[in-house]
Order: structure tokens, then sequence, then C-alpha cells
């Protein structure tokens, strides 16, 4: 339901904020708009009687069992960001090392297996990809500070 | 034409195509024997690296990866009952029956060769077709083929998912965030809030780089499934299946007609063609109570289905630039970032290259067959890599591939944010090839609108071609919302 609710604010901004453009942009924007609108709003009418009807207001969305560790979603997610974060401090090579060396041994790898893999992937990286292909790759932070 | 098609064909064979599509079956094998992820995330994270290369060998790599998965997902289908992709569910239940009672081998023989039949089948049709459709396609104007980017739009998400309005909405969805950036004609700013990344637009590679990429690896990991680990022996018995494949040479060719028509409908795809192709097998046989027990047949026919159906699909996506599947959609991004638009265009300037195309899907499924049938004892050990493994080497290519776009970190961080907004909509059943679709036709879209608008006024409406693709959307999606019903979704 939260997500119904977020698009039909989304195609309601869009609406909003295309009123000033140009004719041809504006035509185009709400066009696209004003359809996604009309067939989100009817979609959330339906759960809204459809959830009435059952007289249960958190009903499941688009028929699939909500219940999942949302902890377990929130984490993996929190590993996506700090592999980025990681990226933007140390450089992106060294960044594949560290966050496979950490994903594999905190999910219960042993050490062998999570160095040999982070290791063996930078290592792909590295060779092939920047010695070979002469890929370039964002300059961490920490690199350039350290004036490398 | 007959040039066309010869040069098409000297294009393939030069030692680099060859490679660069052998590349890409290695890697089509790898996902597609690993369950879990899809054909789609190959693709996804090969995208970015298409830019760089010439538009054949670029394509070639694409068709390596997308003919040989169907192929390569029958090995856990059969060996430990998990499809590598979802259109390997079909061939699980008489395959992994065939294993149980020890003929895995035959299942293989039987798999591998119609797999490679169907495949050829559905490069012979669009072979076959391409001349028929040329002048077809000619004939268009703007207001036709915006008529038919509209068409592909709405039938990919009324069809494609299990949420009719919805996909119909994101594609809506999708129109709005490819005109993100500054209006090529009008040069008005939309929606870049004055962010100078945001001023050229979304890249697609990382749009679909998150949407379908991240979310799918995050779904894999977060469910944190394991791959049985029982192996049986492959046994012996590969030519007794490679024998039947050609003793049940009608149900071979009738499947591969199902994957062909299957294909060319957009927005389908092969998983729903691997089904039609067992129930097809089932149904025309005279004795089908050994289906569901192991009976070779229920090999054939999905397999045969689920080859033939990139055939099929890539005829609307090339003759129109209407994707008949999920895979085809990324074709079209790489198109869009090579700078080639399906239709006409493609049907003239580059129709060597539709040939290669073509040719390609018909090599890449002999070759796929014969790399699985060597190599199969070895590529099974490929079943048993554990997630924790899996999932952070992904994230990781995912990642590198977005670096790759323009090296800069706010592509990496719109990765991140579709992909959480891929995941979500996965978690929810929303399709996403919508999204993607209406993010890739938008500029299209926008494009013929101006000039339809500009040059017709509203006399276009009229156009009877206008009226005929309008008829055929709005008769697609009744059925689609019809078919919802009928099937009990919880919307028409």
């Amino acid at each position: 339901m939260i997500a119904v609710v977020a698009l039909v604010a989304v195609f309601c901004f869009a609406i909003a904020s295309s009123r000033s453009w140009a004719m041809g942009p504006r035509l185009y924007a709400w066009s696209a708009s004003i359809l996604g609108l009309g067939l989100t709003s009817i979609f959330l009418i339906r759960q809204i009687q459809a959830a009435q009807k059952k007289g249960d207001i958190t009903t499941t969305e688009g028929g699939m069992i909500v219940k999942r560790k949302v902890g377990t979603e929130i984490q993996f997610f929190v590993w996506i960001v700090a592999f980025a974060a990681a990226i933007w401090l140390f450089g992106f090579e060294f960044s594949v090392f560290l966050f496979i060396l950490s994903y594999v041994r905190l999910h219960h790898g042993s050490w062998l297996l999570s160095a040999g893999t982070g290791i063996s992937m930078a290592l792909i990286i590295w060779g092939i990809f920047t010695k070979l292909l002469n890929f370039t790759w964002i300059s961490g932070l920490v690199p350039r500070w350290m004036g490398f | 034409m007959l040039e066309s098609m010869l040069a098409g064909m000297s294009h393939l064979l030069t030692w680099s195509s060859l490679a660069l599509m052998s590349l890409g079956m290695f890697i089509g094998i790898f996902f597609g024997i690993v369950p879990g992820i899809s054909g789609i995330t190959a693709l996804v994270i090969l995208l970015p690296f298409v830019t760089s290369m010439e538009p054949q060998t670029a394509l070639l790599l694409f068709i390596g990866v997308s003919a040989v998965i169907p192929t390569a997902d029958v090995i856990p289908a059969i060996l430990i009952g998990v499809p590598g992709t979802a259109s390997a569910a079909a061939t699980c239940i008489d395959g992994y029956q065939m294993a149980r009672k020890g003929q895995a081998a035959r299942a293989y023989g039987a798999a591998y060769t119609v797999s490679a039949i169907g495949g050829v089948i559905g490069a012979l049709f669009l072979l076959a077709t391409i001349p028929v459709m040329r002048p077809l396609v000619m004939s268009l104007g703007s207001p036709e083929l915006l008529m038919l980017a509209l068409m592909g739009l709405s039938t990919v998400g009324v069809i494609s998912g299990r949420l009719p309005l919805i996909g119909l909405a994101l594609g809506a969805l999708g129109l709005l965030l490819g005109q993100i950036g500054i209006d090529p004609q009008t040069g008005v700013h939309r929606w870049s809030f004055g962010i100078l990344y945001l001023t050229d637009g979304l890249s697609m590679q990382a749009v679909v780089l998150g949407l379908f990429g991240v979310a799918e690896i995050a779904d894999l990991a977060i469910l944190g499934s394991r791959v049985s680990e029982e192996i049986q022996a492959t046994g012996k018995g590969l030519y007794e299946g490679v024998k039947d494949s050609f003793r049940h040479w009608g149900l071979t060719l009738g499947s591969s007609i199902i994957g062909i028509i299957v294909g060319i409908i957009p927005g389908i795809g092969a998983n729903v063609a691997s089904w039609l192709g067992y129930a097809y097998a089932a149904q025309t046989s005279k004795d089908k109570e050994n289906f569901g027990k192991g009976d070779v047949r229920g090999v054939i026919g999905p397999e045969a289905a689920n080859n033939s159906c990139m055939g099929g699909a890539l005829l609307p996506t090339l003759s129109f630039g209407v994707p008949g599947s999920s895979e085809m959609v990324l074709y079209l991004a790489a198109f869009a970032m090579l700078g080639i638009i399906p239709g006409p265009l493609m049907l003239t300037e580059h129709l060597d290259l539709v040939f290669t195309i073509a040719w390609g899907v018909a090599l890449a499924n002999i070759l796929g067959c014969l790399i699985c049938m060597v190599l199969t004892i070895y590529l099974v050990k490929l079943c048993r890599v554990p997630v924790r493994v899996l999932a952070p080497v992904v994230i990781a290519l995912i990642f590198m591939g977005a670096l790759r776009i323009s090296v800069s970190f706010p592509d990496l961080i719109t990765v991140i944010v579709f992909g959480i907004i891929g995941y979500i909509f996965k978690r929810l059943g929303w399709p996403r090839q919508s999204l993607v679709l209406g993010f890739i036709l938008s500029p299209i879209v926008g494009k013929y609108l101006f000039i339809t608008v500009n040059a017709y006024g509203t006399t276009w409406l009229m156009r009877p071609w206008v009226i005929l693709i309008a008829l055929i959307t709005i008769a697609i999606a009744v059925y689609g919302f019809k078919a919802r019903q009928m099937a009990g979704g919880r919307q028409p």
C-alpha cells in the first residue's frame, strides 16, 4: 500500500512540477503522468476495497507474502552502501578485496575461503581490466591523501 | 539482400567475433548453471562494456550469453532438481526424475540436442522473415512507429507481470524517468533540480544495473538459498539422448514452433515458452502416464521451445523496437548505447548486422550444445557455489560495470538507489521490465511524438495503421486483464 501511495505521489509531483514547461515537453510529461496517475489510483482504490472486504487493512501487496526478515534485507543493503563508501575511501580494487573478505568471513566462511576469493577477484580485476584493458577507476580519498 | 546476408556471415566468421561470442557463451554457461541468477543479470553486467566495442562484436557477445543460457540451465535442473534459470523449471519435472533413475546422461543428451535444434530453427525463422518484414517496416511513418512503441510498452506492462495496472503505470513512470535532463527539442530542463549529473539524464546502464543486477542478487543473498549438495553420477547414455531427439522429431519441431510464436508476442519470453512446450509434449503424447516420472519427452518439449524462443523474440525487437522478451529489453538498451535504432533504419543501414545476429544465434546454439556435452561432468561443480561467495563477487562485478559508465561516483549512487527500488518491486511482484522499457523508449517516444504532432497535427490519429495498432494494443490489454481475472489475480 505504501509503495502504491508513493507512486501516486510521484505522478502528482510530475504533473505539478511540469506546469511551467514549454508546450512540447509539458504535453509528453502530462500524458505519461496523468495516465500513470489514473492507473495507480484505480489500483489503490481496488486494494482498499479488497482490504475492507477482508476486514484487514494490512493486506498483502500484489499477492506476495510480505513477511520476510526486514533486518536481513536492511543488513544486505547496508553492505552495499558500505562497499560504495569503501570505494570512495580506498579506491575500487582494494575495496573489492576488503568487501569480499569481510562479507564471506562474516557470513561464516573460513579465512581461507574469504581471503582467497577476495584476493582472486581483486587480482582478476587488476590483471585483466586495469592492466590489460587499461580501465581507470575512481581513486579513493585515502590514497589521494597519502600522495598516490 | 543476399549481399547483406553474406556480409552478416563474414562479420561473424572473424577471429575477434568468434572469440567474443565464445567468451559470451562461457559467461552464459556460468550464469545458466548457477541457480538463482537469471540470464538478465549476465546481460546487465556486460551492458556497460559494450559501448567501447564495435556493434557486431558487442551484439555477438550478448548473443553468446543469451543463446547458451537456456541450454546450460538444464545442468542443475536435471542433476539436482533446481533450475538454473526460470526457463528450465519445466525441464526439472521429468529431467530430475530421469537423473534419479540413473538416466541423467540421456536427459542431458536430449536436452542439449533439442536446444541446438530449437535455436537453429528460431534463427532460420528470423532469417526467412527479415526479407518479408523489411518492406512492411519501410512503409511505416513516425505516427505508426510511435504507436508501435506504445504498443510494446503497454503489452509488456500487461502481459509480463501479475499486476497489469501497475505494469502499465510503471511503463509510464519509465517514460518520465527517461525524460530527466535537457529536452533535445526545446532545451527545457526537466527535473534536473540544478544537479549537474541529472542535466544529462540518468544513465541507462546504471538504472538497469540497479533494477535487475542488484535487485536479483539481493533477493538471492537475502533468501540465503543453498544449492543442494546432492550430486549423482551422470552415467552413460548421452548418445541415447541425442537419438531420442530425432526419434521424437515431430515433438521437437512442434515445440520449436511454439517457442517461436511465444517469442514473437512481446513481453512473454522463454519461461512461458518452456511450459507451453511441456504441455504440448504431454497433450500430444498417446501414452501420458510416464510424464512426471522421467519421460524424455518431458525434457524435449520445454527445451526445444525455450531455445527457439529467442529467434522469435528478435523479430519484433529488430523490426519495430518492441521487445519480444525481458532479455530483449536489454538488447534494446545495448542498441541505444551503440547508437542503433531498431526499426526501418535497422533494416536498411544495418541489415548486415541483423543477419550477423541471426547467424550468431544459430552458431551459438550449436557451439553451446557441443561445449555443454563435452564439459558437463566439470560444469556440474558450479552448482555447488555457495551464495555467500557468489553474492559479493556478483556485486563487485555490478559495481565494476557501474564505475565503467563514466568513472564517477553518482552512477554508483544511481545503481544503489535503483537497486533498492528494484528489490522492492521484485518483492511486490511489480514488473521491473515495464519500467526499464519505458525508460529506454522515452527518448524515442518523445522524438516520434514531437515529429508526429508537428507534421500531422491531430490527423495522425486517423491513419489506418495507427488505428489498427491501437486496436491491437487495446485487444492485448483487454486479454491481459481478462486472463489475470480468470487466473484469480487480486485485480483484473
